[in-house]
């Protein structure tokens, strides 16, 4: 069962079934960067990830990506991985209504 | 006829949701992923407005918008800033002038359409015109 619900722009419905594929294909590469202790391309990533997230509707993504990036860019690798743990947990775990 | 928009933005998901948003509104769009290739678009295809990701890798926003206003044609065209922080540069910039705009990231769909707007609804101003060609003098008629 689905423990995050999120009230989606319908007209945004074309669209954001890609942007959830690709946040999810994104996780190994992003495991990868934390795997070779490159904290820089993290904090890359997580800013790329707090501005769009909330765009789409996603708050939580914004919100994580924003974390993500201040946690790699205080080198604080152990926070990064928690924080990649949140966010794989949150992807697989999305139900969008749209309304 | 349809007004234009020309999105600069190096995100992907930025730029497809930004095109989805004014497409909606019944703006052409166009696209390009980094600075250099959107003030060459914007020279050939003289936007309504462009929105301008300030934080962009080789050429940034500011970097870009200056490539803009070095030419006349593209100098005139409003611009949207978009960036995740609102920097002392960029504000200075907006408070200086109207035609320029500045939304924060992640963009929602009601203040971007706001903004957008607005922004089209500014007089569009054509480029001066070009001096004209300087005089032949008496002497190079001889040359």
């Amino acid at each position: 069962m689905a423990k995050y619900i999120v009230h989606a722009d319908p007209d945004l419905r074309e669209i954001i079934p890609g942007f959830l594929k690709n946040r999810g294909e994104e996780l190994p590469a992003l495991a990868a960067l934390l795997a070779a202790g490159d904290l820089d391309g993290l904090r890359k990533a997580g800013h790329k990830l707090a501005g769009s997230g909330g765009g789409y509707g996603f708050d939580r993504l914004s919100e994580l990506g924003k974390a993500l990036e201040a946690a790699a860019g205080a080198k604080d690798a152990p926070g990064a991985a928690s924080l990649l743990a949140a966010l794989k947990e949150y992807l697989e775990n999305i139900e969008i209504v749209y309304e | 006829m349809k007004k234009k928009v020309l999105i600069i933005d190096d995100a992907e998901e930025m730029l497809v949701l930004m095109r989805r948003i004014l497409e909606l509104k019944g703006l052409e769009v166009h696209c390009a992923r980094d600075g250099k290739t959107g003030a060459r678009l914007a020279g050939e295809l003289l936007p309504d407005l462009i929105t301008l990701d300030f934080n962009m890798p080789d050429q940034n926003g500011v970097e870009t918008y200056s490539l803009l206003r070095s030419c006349p044609a593209t100098a005139v065209i409003p611009v949207i800033f978009i960036s995740g922080v609102m920097t002392g540069l960029i504000k200075r910039m907006v408070v200086d002038n109207p035609r320029i705009g500045f939304l924060r990231k992640p963009v929602r769909r009601e203040e971007f359409e706001k903004c957008v707007g607005a922004m089209l609804s500014l007089p569009r101003l054509e480029p001066p015109p070009q001096p004209p060609p300087r005089k032949k003098s008496g002497y190079e008629e001889y040359e």
